[in-house]
């Protein structure tokens, strides 16, 4: 578990109050995480950042209900990710104005390396969710936090508003289905990758 | 255990990152309305608490010795400080090529039952890979891979030295870089400079010359107070806006062993900075930050159970499976 003492509670105490710069520093200090959760999530990296939006948005619009973990805000934004992504559609009908706005703006194009990146990454992307498709959704969210994400228990507990226990028995499941599915492949598979969890700062 | 990993992370571009975050600030404008609520706080018994105060009398070994008979001596905060920064001058350095294992715990109410514990092994140097168990689970901290790794504990980790030689070994220039260091901005920089402090040193080991001169800044900064002592805790804090950050020592060894964030209604340190942040939370009708938060309620704590140097994390974990 990271702790960051007073920083995030500092600053969303000040953005509740209707402190745009406030809420501007949260946006700088975790839309990439979000991007990139949304990312995992969906292999799609334009869908990932109208979701990333979307988070800051629901967050603000909901801000009455926030609760930190700890002193951390991004437990809770994982939490809103991930109901997001459940109902896109909504989300997107509650923000159409604000995502048109930002749409109709020029796009400028990518240098060549960075679109082939980027295209490579969605393309790996699918290949992993691919591969855990088959878990159910619940399970699917809690591999995606605690393995790929690196939240502790606890802190995945809160994202996801269950009891610390689901979260172990879920990522157990998970992992016994996964060896049990991926194992016959792994001798010929594409891609044979580490089996660390990498942790959030 | 699982073998797929997503690709590496990637940033927004940087146009599209800027759209957004105006696009949001503009909705935030628009909508300015909802209540607000505070943050959910409290849930643990705090003890009768005073607020900081010039001395406290601390019951000190005589002659050093952490055994024996001790003397009851009024001290300051900038003593304890100095007596802590003093002890951690004595002790001896990693390798580069060790572990640090610690055990800890954090307690609060956000949390699933009030408690987490944790134990990790970080690597000194940060060449080596890093685990943390919690709850039973392993979590491998690894931060940066070269290629496709082919085991299951990656041998060619880079991480973060979590023994942080790059820090200052005098207490003045320690001072200055806790006040550049901070990322937080709209707190007041007296602030920032002690919340960095405690960042640093709970997520950290430090050298015995730059804990020593970290202990010694602390003792600098304005608003620093002794809290109490006990006989488990001599506590030192901060406070600011009804929340007082604490720092732990062990009584006989003056050794750092965890810090608290406690309600703290004592309002006698107001650094520059405080009325602006203020008049924006009194736009809400507040009277004050706070204000519905009971005295003495701790909010947070973290607890270094136990920290030594090691050579290695314990095979048992390095085996395939979970």
């Amino acid at each position: 578990m990271t702790y960051q003492p007073l920083a995030d509670a500092d600053l969303w105490s000040r953005a509740r109050d209707g402190d745009e710069r406030a809420f501007g520093e949260l946006f700088d200090r975790h839309s990439r995480t979000v991007y990139n959760y949304c990312f995992r999530r969906t292999a799609d990296w334009s869908v990932a950042e109208d979701l990333t939006a979307m988070v800051f948005m629901e967050t603000w619009r909901r801000r009455s209900h926030v609760r930190l973990s700890g002193d951390s805000l991004l437990p809770w934004l994982y939490g809103v990710a991930t109901n997001t992504l459940h109902n896109h559609r909504r989300s997107l009908r509650r923000h159409r104005a604000a995502l048109a706005r930002v749409r109709a703006r020029p796009t400028p194009p990518n240098d060549a390396a960075t679109a082939a990146s980027r295209l490579e990454a969605e393309h790996e992307m699918r290949e992993v969710l691919d591969s855990i498709r088959k878990l159910p959704r619940g399970d699917q969210e809690v591999l995606a936090l605690c393995v790929w994400e690196g939240l502790g228990y606890a802190e995945a507990a809160v994202a996801l508003g269950v009891p610390i226990g689901t979260v172990r028995s879920r990522l157990a499941r998970a992992r016994k289905r996964l060896k049990q599915h991926l194992e016959p492949a792994r001798t010929d598979g594409p891609r044979r990758t580490a089996l660390y969890t990498e942790e959030t700062p | 255990m699982i073998d797929l990993q997503p690709p590496a992370r990637q940033d927004m571009p940087a146009d599209r990152q800027a759209a957004w975050r105006a696009a949001l600030l503009t909705e935030m404008t628009a909508s300015r309305r909802l209540p607000v609520r505070r943050l959910a706080f409290g849930g643990l018994a705090a003890t009768a608490l005073v607020g900081g105060v010039a001395a406290a009398l601390v019951a000190v070994p005589d002659g050093g010795q952490d055994a024996g008979p001790v003397q009851v001596v009024p001290m300051s905060a900038t003593q304890i400080l100095d007596r802590a920064a003093e002890a951690a001058g004595k002790v001896a350095e990693p390798r580069p090529d060790q572990y640090v294992h610690t055990e800890s715990e954090a307690r609060g109410d956000y949390l699933p039952g009030g408690l987490v514990r944790e134990q990790t092994w970080y690597s000194v140097n940060g060449s080596r890979i890093g685990l943390k168990i919690e709850a039973g689970e392993r979590f491998w901290r690894c931060e940066a891979v070269q290629r496709p790794v082919p085991s299951k504990t990656p041998a060619d980790c880079k991480n973060q030295p979590f023994y942080r030689r790059d820090l200052p070994n005098d207490a003045k220039t320690m001072r200055d870089w806790l006040y550049r260091s901070s990322a937080v901005k709209y707190v007041p920089a007296d602030v920032r400079a002690y919340g960095q402090a405690q960042e640093v040193l709970r997520s950290s080991r430090l050298t015995p010359a730059a804990q020593a001169a970290m202990f010694k800044a602390i003792g600098t900064l304005p608003g620093v107070k002794v809290v109490r002592s006990t006989r488990q805790h001599i506590v030192v804090g901060q406070t600011w806006l009804g929340l007082r950050a604490e720092l732990l020592f062990e009584p006989r060894t003056f050794r750092l062993i965890g810090g608290r964030s406690v309600a703290d209604n004592d309002r006698s340190f107001q650094p520059e900075g405080s009325k602006e942040f203020q008049e924006t939370l009194l736009r809400g009708g507040k009277k004050r930050y706070g204000a519905d938060r009971k005295e003495g309620t701790v909010a947070t704590s973290w607890t270094i159970i136990s920290q030594r140097v090691v050579d290695a994390i314990p095979p048992a974990y390095l085996k395939d499976g979970s």
